[in-house]
């Protein structure tokens, strides 16, 4: 490297003494200059090397230079992708709403690549009906119409098909388009929405018109790029509507079911079912077909149609195409599309002419069956177009079809249930009328007993029972009785023991004697109770009024109260309850019935109950007291008769706060009475005269027809006259020969009874000779006697004994 | 009861009246039997004849009785309903020949 510049070199003129001295100086000079030259050339050798090394630097600055900027464009453009991408993603969770989404994407990518068009195509390959969204600028909108066809495309059918970005920078040269775009659309660059599978969910496409635009590779990484969020975003629209659609579909499901289950009427549950469903579902008809048990024939039972479709008509026989076209054990049948369904050959050409006659263009039907029994078909048309039914709309038809076939099924069930019951109610009805006719046959005696009863089932047939039985005029048996359980089948057992009580009624060896009553009572129930586990308590009393005695026994029944009219106590009659009637053989408990015998005073009273009226709950679950009773009783002293019961149910009302009955309640309330008693101590036939007229003028006096006089006053006579001829001479020494005569009129009825001292006669053995007067021997100068009894009163009877004679007469 | 018994030729007559009943039937039987003879008819006027039972029903049946024994018949004439009534009853109307009080002999 040389160099201009110049170098003072320092000389000394006064070191100049001689030449050699000046030799030597210039030698001197010499050697400084060469060293000075060499030093420059060493310089100029460095100088040199360091400006190479600095162009080296240079060369490298330059390249790490331009290696930053092109990292930093990298970078650039990362960011820009990444706030795109970032961007599109921020857009697209915000919104469940797949148009929404597909729309603020095409705007978003439309602005960033600034292009004319930019477009999602989202296909629907169930009902062919492809979601498209386009943003475009200015002059190059669309109307929806035309962008909705892009799908058409070739371009469109290119890229699904591969799978791969079509990149075409001028469409006058590329081989796809050219010669066939009608419109100034220059550049198009489409890139496939893929799954993380690669499984098309669609495409988006950028569109530059007019202007010839070469897409970059940046671009495309960036459209490919958008792509991945947009697919993800698709699907993931796809998946919650799915599972909105489920969750409506087991909404409307559960909505359904509860409605059909809300109602019994099986029209009701059909009706909400079609209109549900063809509601839901969006189709033009919804109809059930039922099938009729009797006939196997379909009927359209209820119809759902849209309001521009024509209803088929409720009750029109629709045999539709059902049978025909379905396969065996088909679990649905549906047609797309009727036009080009090959099934159809199988109908003859009236059965298509009524099938299009319809309107349907496209049919679904699910059988309603439950348990294996088809009850009919759940139909469906799809009117005017075509409709392929999903899987998950038949699974959900199914379901509901289910549904209703559980319900017809649980409303035949309830319907027959129904009538079942309104047969078992009126049944019951019957059998409680029945009841009361048969207690009220045995109710309905000449009572000369003063009786009052109340008698409340629990419900409409009891298992509580009464019996009255005028044994003999002045003689009157109660029973009263309850049955365990309560209902029909109790009230079947009070039946038959009111039968069984009827015929040992009949028997004077049971009916007089109380204890012999319940024991044969008993014993029967008990022969019956090796088919079932029932049992009575029951109370028997025989009432004589002549004699104010009362005779009774007690199978562990409450025991009766008494009210003494000259006394202000009420007690309990002590009757010593054994047990109850049918529980055990009389031969397996000791002592069997016990036998007791009190008196009461005329105006004398005995409250005899089942136990609902002292087992009565109060509202807090808790018996009431039994001292109600005896307080109601003391209360009651003063009431009539029959006013007794009923005060004393709502005294219990009152008592036991409202609380409903628990049980049956029967009361029955006698009073003994005052008698019209005459009692005849020799046979003096004048007195004897003498006191038949006067029954007879008392009896005319209360009411009996004249023409009745000479028939009752034979029969006083011929009765008097045996108990004086036949009764009296048998008295006991013991005992004061006298006859009794009681006698009472109600309700039409004379009735008497003529108790004689004597020990009785076997009346039996005289009534199975001569029952009646006819049979009397013509020529018999005697023996009409009883039989003329027998053809004057309505009723005869004796005691066992014979000396207790009974007769009613009535008009 | 009130009795009268009379013998008109062959037939005898008994006029009845008052009550025929247990108490009067002996006396009945009393008096009218040993009447009885060589007559063709015994004849019985009830129209008094009030009341009867069946022991007077008894005593008539034993009257007939005796009129057989004899070869007489017997007859009750008129009758009072209450009293034809019970000879219905107890047929006696089969035995002897009874006309009611409104009826011709």
């Amino acid at each position: 490297m040389s160099t201009n510049e110049s170098k003072i070199i320092p000389f000394e003129f006064d070191s100049l003494r001689d030449v050699d001295s000046c030799l030597a100086e210039v030698k001197k000079l010499q050697n400084q200059l060469e060293e000075e030259r060499r030093a420059t050339e060493k310089k100029e050798l460095i100088m040199t090397k360091s400006l190479q090394e600095s162009k080296q630097m240079s060369t490298h600055l330059q390249q790490i230079t331009q290696a930053l900027a092109k990292e930093r464009k990298a970078a650039l453009e990362k960011s820009e992708k990444e706030r795109l991408l970032w961007k599109l993603i921020e857009r697209i969770n915000s919104s469940f709403d797949l148009e929404h989404i597909l729309q603020s994407t095409v705007d978003e990518l439309g602005h960033y690549f600034k292009v004319n068009r930019c477009g999602i195509i989202i296909p629907n390959y169930k009902t062919s009906r492809d979601l498209v969204r386009e943003f475009a600028v200015g002059e190059w909108k669309r109307s929806q119409e035309v962008y909705s066809n892009v799908s058409l495309s070739v371009l469109y059918t290119t890229v699904t098909k591969s799978l791969k970005p079509l990149i075409i920078n001028d469409t006058i040269t590329h081989e796809l388009t050219a010669g066939h775009l009608n419109e100034d659309l220059r550049s198009i660059l489409m890139v496939p929405l893929l799954q993380y599978n690669d499984e098309l969910v669609g495409v988006v496409y950028l569109h530059q018109c007019r202007k010839q635009r070469t897409w970059s590779e940046h671009e495309l990484s960036l459209l490919q790029a958008a792509a991945g969020p947009i697919a993800t975003a698709v699907e993931k629209t796809k998946l919650f509507n799915k599972a909105k659609s489920w969750a409506a579909r087991e909404k409307l499901l559960n909505k359904l079911t509860s409605r059909i289950r809300g109602t019994l009427n099986i029209n009701v549950i059909l009706e909400r079912t079609v209109a549900e469903l063809g509601q839901a579902l969006q189709v033009s008809r919804c109809f059930i077909n039922i099938i009729d048990s009797r006939t196997s024939r379909e009927k359209i039972s209820n119809e759902y149609s849209m309001t521009n479709i024509k209803p088929l008509g409720i009750g029109i026989e629709n045999p539709l195409i059902i049978n025909k076209i379905t396969e065996k054990n088909a679990d649905y049948i549906s047609i797309i599309d009727i036009f080009k369904e090959p099934r159809l050959i199988k109908l003859n050409d009236k059965e298509i002419e009524q099938l299009y006659k319809t309107g349907a263009r496209a049919f679904l039907a699910v059988p309603v069956t439950f348990q294996r029994k088809l009850f009919g078909w759940l139909c469906f048309h799809q009117c005017n177009v075509p409709r392929n039914w999903t899987s998950e709309e038949i699974a959900f038809i199914q379901s509901v079809a289910s549904q209703v076939g559980v319900a017809i099924n649980q409303a035949e069930m309830v319907e027959k249930l129904t009538e079942y019951q309104t047969k078992l109610s009126r049944e019951l009805k019957q059998a409680a009328h029945l009841q009361s006719v048969l207690l009220s046959t045995g109710a309905d005696v000449n009572k000369n007993l003063s009786i009052a009863v109340s008698y409340y089932p629990h419900h409409n047939v009891s298992g509580d029972f009464y019996w009255l039985c005028e044994l003999a005029p002045h003689m009157v048996g109660i029973l009263i009785g309850d049955v365990s359980g309560k209902g029909p089948a109790a009230a079947l057992l009070t039946g038959y023991i009111i039968g069984e009580i009827k015929g040992l009624l009949e028997n004077q060896e049971t009916s007089w004697n109380p204890e012999v009553f319940l024991t044969a009572l008993s014993n029967s129930i008990y022969e019956q109770n090796q088919y079932s586990d029932f049992y009575a308590t029951a109370w028997y009393g025989i009432f004589d009024i002549v004699k104010g005695k009362v005779i009774c026994s007690n199978a562990g029944h409450p025991c009766p109260y008494l009210v003494q009219k000259d006394s202000s106590a009420v007690r309990k009659i002590p009757d010593e309850p054994g047990v109850p009637i049918g529980l055990l053989s009389t031969k397996d408990f000791s002592g069997g019935f016990v036998r007791k015998e009190f008196y009461l005073n005329p105006g004398d009273r005995m409250i005899i109950f089942t136990d609902g009226l002292t087992e009565q709950r109060q509202l807090d679950g808790s018996f009431i007291p039994e001292v109600w009773l005896r307080e109601a009783l003391l209360k009651l002293k003063n009431y009539k008769l029959n006013e007794i019961p009923e005060a004393l149910i709502k005294i219990l009302n009152i008592v036991s706060k409202g609380a409903p009955a628990d049980d049956d309640r029967l009361i029955v309330a006698v009073e003994m009475p005052e008698n019209k008693k005459i009692t005849l101590t020799e046979n003096d036939h004048d007195i004897i005269k003498e006191k038949i007229k006067f029954i007879i003028d008392d009896t005319v006096n209360n009411g009996m027809p004249r023409a009745l006089e000479a028939s009752l006053k034979l029969g006083l006579l011929e009765a008097l006259y045996n108990a004086f001829r036949h009764g009296l001479p048998k008295t006991p020494k013991d005992k004061n020969p006298n006859i009794q005569l009681c006698w009472w009129i109600r309700e039409n009825i004379f009735s008497c009874s003529i108790i004689d001292s004597g020990a009785g006669f076997n009346w039996q053995k005289t009534l199975k000779n001569k029952s009646k007067i006819k049979d009397v021997d013509i020529t018999s100068e005697g023996g009409r006697g009883i039989p003329l009894l027998l053809e004057i009163f309505n009723k005869v009877s004796w005691n066992p004994e014979g000396n207790e004679l009974g007769l009613t007469l009535k008009w | 009861m009130k009795l009268n018994v009379e013998d008109k030729e062959d037939r005898l007559f008994v006029q009845i009246g008052g009550q025929l009943l247990y108490s009067e039937a002996d006396q009945f039987k009393e008096e009218v039997l040993p009447k009885i003879g060589q007559h063709s008819t015994v004849t019985v006027d009830c129209e008094n004849l009030e009341f009867i039972d069946s022991a007077g029903t008894g005593a008539i049946v034993r009257l007939w009785k005796e009129c057989r024994m004899v070869g007489a018949e017997l007859e009750l004439i008129r009758v009072l309903p209450e009293v034809q009534k019970l000879l219905h009853m107890t047929r006696l109307h089969q035995l002897a020949k009874v006309t009611g009080i409104d009826e011709a002999a």
